[in-house]
This record gives C-alpha cells, sequence and structure tokens, in this order.
C-alpha cells in the first residue's frame, strides 16, 4: 500500500514538473512588450 | 533547554540553511553573475554614492527609504552588482531559514524552508523586481517564532525588535506585512499560556506597538513632511488589485500563492490547470502538515499569522473595502493587495515542514522527501533566474560619464525622456527603472508617474513627488529651457537614443546610451527636501527607542534568569540554580 501511495505521488510530482517545464520552455510573449514605457499589463 | 534540545535544534537550523541557501542558488542562477539586473522596480548601480535620497531628504515618495541603504552600505565593501546579487542571496536564504526554524526536526526545517523561497509569490515579486518587499517576506518567519517566544517568556523582547527592524528596512510594504504578523504571532502565542502575567503582556503589546510605530518612521516622516499623503486614489487601487493568474479566479489565485495584478510577471505553469492543481495540492498538503502538528506554539502561531495575512488579501479585493482605501491617508500601502499573500505563505510553508516531519516520524522516509519536493515540481519556472528572466546587464559606459559629471559639478538634474520606465535594448527589452538616479549624489528629478495597460487601454497614473510634477509642467511650456531654469535644474539628462531634449542645451558629457546637457543662463534656487533636521531627528529616535527596549528587556530578563530554581539534584538533594544565562549552582539541602 504505501509503496503504492509513493508511486502515485511521484508520478504526480512527475507530471507537474513536466508540464512546468513545458510550459517555461514556450516562448514568452510579453502583453506590454510594444509600449516603451509601460510598467506592466494588468490580467482580467 | 537540555543539551540534546540544544543540539537538535542546532542541527535542525544548519540543515535549514544549507536547503534555503541552495534553494536560493537555484532560483537566482545566472542572474548571480557579473552584471546589473535591471527588472521593473529593481533598480541597480555599479557604484551608488551616499545621496540624501537614501534617507528621504528628497521631495521625492520614500519608496526606496531605507531599502536603498541596504545596497549602498554592501557597496561599500563590494561592486554594486555584486552587492545586489549578495542582497538577493541573502534574503532568500534568511527567509528560508526562518521558516525552517518554526518547525521541528530536520527534515521538517529542510521542507519548510525549501517551501519557503519556492513560492509562487517569490517569482511573481522577483519578476516584477520588488526585492524590498522580499526583506520584510525573509523576515516575517523570524518575526513569528520571536513573538511566540516572547509570548510564551522563552526570549526577551530584543529577538522580536531585532527582526522587524531589519524586516522593516524593506521600508513601506515590508513594514506592512510584519505589522500584520507580529501582534497575530503574539497574541496566538499568549493564548497557550493562560497563566501569564498580565502586566508582563500590556508591556509586551506596548513595546511591539512602539517598535512598529518607529521603524516605520524612516519612510513616514519624509512623506508626511512632505505632505504626501499616500492615497493612492481609485484609477491605482483599481490597477495594481489582485487578478486570476490562474485558471481558478481570483480566490483561488491567491489561495495557490500568487494573484499578482501583472499578467507578465506571472509564473508560466499557473496558465493551466495542471499548474493550478499543483499549487492547491502544496497549499493541501500543508494544511494537513499544519492539523498534525497543530500542537507546536510555532507552528499554529505560523498558521494564525498565515491565515490573517490570505484574509487581508481577499478583504482588501471587495470593491468597497478597496475603495475606501484608495482615498485613506497611507491607503496607498494596502493596494497591490496579492502581497499580502506572501504573509499567507508562513503557514504553507510551516505546514509543508509539519507534513514532511510527520511523514518522517512514521517511517515514511520516501514519501517525506517527495512532500519535500512538492514546492518545486509545482513551480519548476522559478529555477535558474526565473527561468531566464533574471539577466544581468552591463549598464553602459556612458551612464558612468554623465554621473561622475554630475557629481563633480552639483545642481539639480532632470531624466529624459521623462517617463518612470523604459526598455532599454541593451536590458533586452526588458521594463526597468533608470540607473541613473542612484549612480550620483545629486538629485536627480524622473518621473513618478506609472504607465498601466488595463483591459480599457494604457492608463497614466499620477505620482506624488510635487517636484516632479513642475518638471512636466515646464517640460510642457513653450521656453522649457527657460522654465527649467527657473526651477532651478541645471542639467538635463538623456538615457534613451530616440529622445531630443529641448533645443537650446548644451552638450557637455556622456556617449553612447547616456547623454548630459548643460540648461544655459541663469538657474533659480531648487527647493529644498523635507526638513532634513526633522527626518534625521526622527531617525534618531526610533533608533534609540528601539535599541533601548531590546536592550532593557534582555537585561531584564537576564536578572530575572539569575537565581531561578530549574531543577532538584536527588542524589544530593539539592537544588539547582541559575547564575546567569549558562552558569548554574547549586544550594544544600536545608536541615531540618
Amino acid at each position: 500500500m504505501r509503496l503504492l501511495i509513493t508511486a502515485a505521488v511521484a508520478a504526480l510530482l512527475g507530471l507537474f514538473s513536466s508540464y512546468g517545464v513545458y510550459q517555461a520552455a514556450q516562448p514568452k510573449v510579453e502583453q506590454s512588450s510594444n509600449e516603451l514605457f509601460d510598467y506592466g499589463t494588468t490580467g482580467q | 533547554m537540555s543539551s540534546a534540545t540544544r543540539a537538535r535544534g542546532s542541527r535542525r537550523d544548519w540543515v535549514a540553511a544549507a536547503v534555503a541557501f541552495l534553494a536560493a542558488l537555484l532560483v537566482l542562477g545566472p542572474g548571480l553573475g557579473r552584471g546589473c539586473l535591471l527588472v521593473r522596480d529593481m533598480a541597480c548601480a555599479p557604484q551608488m554614492p551616499w545621496s540624501p535620497r537614501l534617507l528621504g531628504l528628497t521631495s521625492e515618495l520614500p519608496r526606496a527609504v531605507p531599502s536603498d541603504l541596504l545596497p549602498w552600505a554592501l557597496g561599500l565593501a563590494l561592486p554594486g552588482d555584486l552587492a545586489q546579487k549578495a542582497l538577493l542571496l541573502a534574503i532568500l536564504a534568511l527567509g528560508g531559514v526562518g521558516a525552517g526554524r518554526l518547525v521541528s526536526g530536520t527534515w521538517g526545517a529542510g521542507a519548510a524552508a525549501l517551501a519557503y523561497v519556492w513560492a509562487p509569490a517569490v517569482f511573481e515579486r522577483l519578476a516584477i523586481g520588488q526585492w524590498a518587499l522580499l526583506v520584510g517576506y525573509a523576515a516575517l518567519p523570524w518575526v513569528v517564532r520571536a513573538a511566540v517566544r516572547l509570548a510564551r517568556r522563552e526570549t526577551s523582547f530584543a529577538p522580536l525588535a531585532g527582526s522587524l527592524v531589519a524586516g522593516s528596512l524593506g521600508g513601506a510594504p515590508a513594514w506592512v506585512l510584519l505589522a500584520l504578523a507580529a501582534p497575530a504571532a503574539y497574541l496566538a502565542g499568549l493564548r497557550l499560556r493562560p497563566e501569564g502575567r498580565g502586566g508582563g503582556r500590556a508591556l509586551d503589546a506596548a513595546a511591539i506597538a512602539a517598535t512598529l510605530a518607529a521603524v516605520a518612521l524612516p519612510w513616514a516622516l519624509p512623506s508626511v513632511l512632505g505632505g504626501q499623503s499616500g492615497a493612492g486614489g481609485e484609477q491605482a487601487a483599481e490597477a495594481f488589485r489582485a487578478r486570476a493568474d490562474t485558471p481558478g479566479g481570483v480566490v483561488l489565485s491567491m489561495v495557490s500563492g500568487g494573484g499578482i495584478w501583472n499578467v507578465d510577471v506571472v509564473p508560466p505553469e499557473r496558465a493551466g490547470v495542471i499548474g493550478l492543481l499543483a499549487a492547491l495540492l502544496v497549499v493541501a498538503v500543508a494544511l494537513a502538515g499544519i492539523w498534525l502538528r497543530w500542537s507546536e506554539p510555532s507552528v499554529r502561531a505560523a498558521a494564525v499569522v498565515g491565515a490573517l495575512g490570505l484574509s487581508a488579501a481577499l478583504l482588501t479585493q471587495i470593491p468597497a473595502m478597496a475603495g475606501v482605501l484608495a482615498h485613506l491617508p497611507g491607503g496607498g500601502l494596502l493596494r497591490d493587495n496579492s502581497r499580502f499573500v506572501l504573509v499567507w505563505w508562513v503557514a504553507v510553508a510551516a505546514g509543508i515542514g509539519c507534513a514532511a516531519e510527520w511523514l518522517v516520524r512514521a517511517r515514511w522516509q520516501l514519501l517525506a522527501a517527495l512532500v519535500a519536493a512538492l514546492p518545486v515540481a509545482a513551480l519548476p519556472s522559478l529555477a535558474w533566474g526565473l527561468h531566464g528572466r533574471l539577466v544581468p546587464v552591463e549598464v553602459p559606459d556612458a551612464f558612468g560619464v554623465v554621473a561622475r559629471q554630475l557629481d563633480r559639478s552639483g545642481g539639480e538634474a532632470v531624466l529624459l525622456p521623462f517617463e518612470t520606465y523604459r526598455r532599454y535594448g541593451w536590458n533586452g527589452d526588458r521594463a526597468s527603472l533608470s540607473p541613473l538616479p542612484r549612480m550620483t549624489g545629486r538629485r536627480v528629478v524622473a518621473a513618478d508617474d506609472l504607465v498601466v495597460t488595463t483591459g480599457g487601454g494604457r492608463v497614466r497614473l499620477a505620482g506624488e513627488d510635487p517636484r516632479a510634477a513642475d518638471v512636466r509642467a515646464a517640460l510642457a511650456a513653450a521656453d522649457p529651457v527657460r522654465a527649467l531654469a527657473g526651477l532651478g535644474v541645471r542639467w538635463v539628462a538623456v538615457d534613451w537614443p530616440g529622445v531630443e531634449p529641448p533645443a537650446g542645451l548644451r552638450l557637455v558629457a556622456g556617449g553612447p546610451g547616456a547623454l548630459l546637457y548643460e540648461v544655459p543662463g541663469p538657474i533659480g534656487g531648487a527647493p529644498a527636501g523635507p526638513r532634513a533636521a526633522a527626518v534625521l531627528g526622527g531617525d534618531l529616535a526610533a533608533y534609540l527607542l528601539v535599541t533601548g527596549m531590546a536592550v532593557g528587556s534582555a537585561r531584564a530578563r537576564r536578572r530575572a534568569e539569575k537565581g531561578r530554581v530549574v531543577g532538584m539534584d536527588s542524589s544530593a538533594g539539592s537544588a539547582i540554580f541559575t547564575r546567569g544565562k549558562r552558569e548554574r549552582g547549586t544550594l544544600p539541602r536545608p536541615r531540618l
């Protein structure tokens, strides 16, 4: 049982980290990149 | 405290320190290389000379008071860029160590330290450049522990005073976090000891209130004397209110450790459902950990403080509340309400530590290691300089040339383009402040308006520096050169290639990247900032008050400790009493 739970948690961590690394690897598009003097862009 | 307990505590602290330091190294990554990190609010100067600005003695809003004293002081021993890196490393590592000390056990301490450094809010605040706010974040767990120990009569007021002073070096935004945490942690500690003396509690409460007031003086006095209300206004309140940075809406975004207003600084994984689930799992495990180790006073206090921080973030999101705060003097301190999530993360980090420690004690080491690694798995983009967002750059030499000319010649300068942020090509087109005002001891009047793109278009949020407003008006005048001279402006610096200064100025120094022009003709007198005597007097009073209370409290505790019976030697039948902190003696059994 312990092994099963540990394996499930390890798989979950693998999924999370792979997803995060994949997302981070996507080209970053700054919403306000065309505005020279912008502080930032508000979300929704 | 027995020697075994002390040894366990020491081992726990070393583990927390090692984990926190390694995590901080991993977070900053390539950002630790030579060169300045210029990221939105994070300014850096290759050399930062002394300036009255550091103490709030100019008319600008004291946003960087006293936080800029830290890179200035470190810059006395290190080059400016290395001082910046040392500071960032220290902030993250010390925060982690503090969080580790909230939890018992080496596993718990290591896991809590990692969770505190590896937080979504740390990503967002580093990406927006608010390192000074993170000074307060780093001090929070130290404040919580010191307040609990004070409430339980385990220590004097000195550790709490020290951690409040250290945290308040981050300036007003950091102070708000501490002002929220310190009283709550003390009260949470008190509830555990109902037999405590009322008089001592009143004295403690007065000392906490007085210290919080005193450490606010360095930025509050210049602000009040400069006539700045710090109200913020409705537009700013709306622009900087928390936003949903996950698909779960604004409440779940804040619960899961984010919610910043600026979409450009959100960790990329939070855009998807998996990222949100991962962040929520961190919180769920933390809550379970707190429940399992609720009996630990520091953990309980961290939970209370964290809950208060989350409540503050959620309450200030209510439109009616935000509207009221927008008009209150000093209400601007409470805008950008997602920053209170930093306080919430004290509880989350402690909870993760508790969960890991509980699993280890249940002989489930592998799962404990996975739980400790959960915050990292949920936010891998925090690694390696926020995945490439922290890139050190070389400030063009021309900035140094301009700064040296200003220092040699004296007089006030105006920085063009008259905008607060720019996207220098040499800084990878990242939005940043100009490094020039921090590179000279002379006053460089820069714009303090903030341009923010919202759903309704671009919004210009007016700053509060009256001098900047005068300069903006002078630049818009029919004869800007004469208007600037009349204001007492002697120099015009230009640090953007496409900007032409007003016609009639004489180029005197500079090079590619920055140019300095002299304003011809008779120059009027520049107005003085807030009264230096009043500000410096306030700073001195704050120093004396806090030092006096801390030293007095530590001495009183040492006196109380002396002669206290701490145990019995059953073999000799004598009482063991204390002579000093570590020194002990015995009293013979009385003859009956």
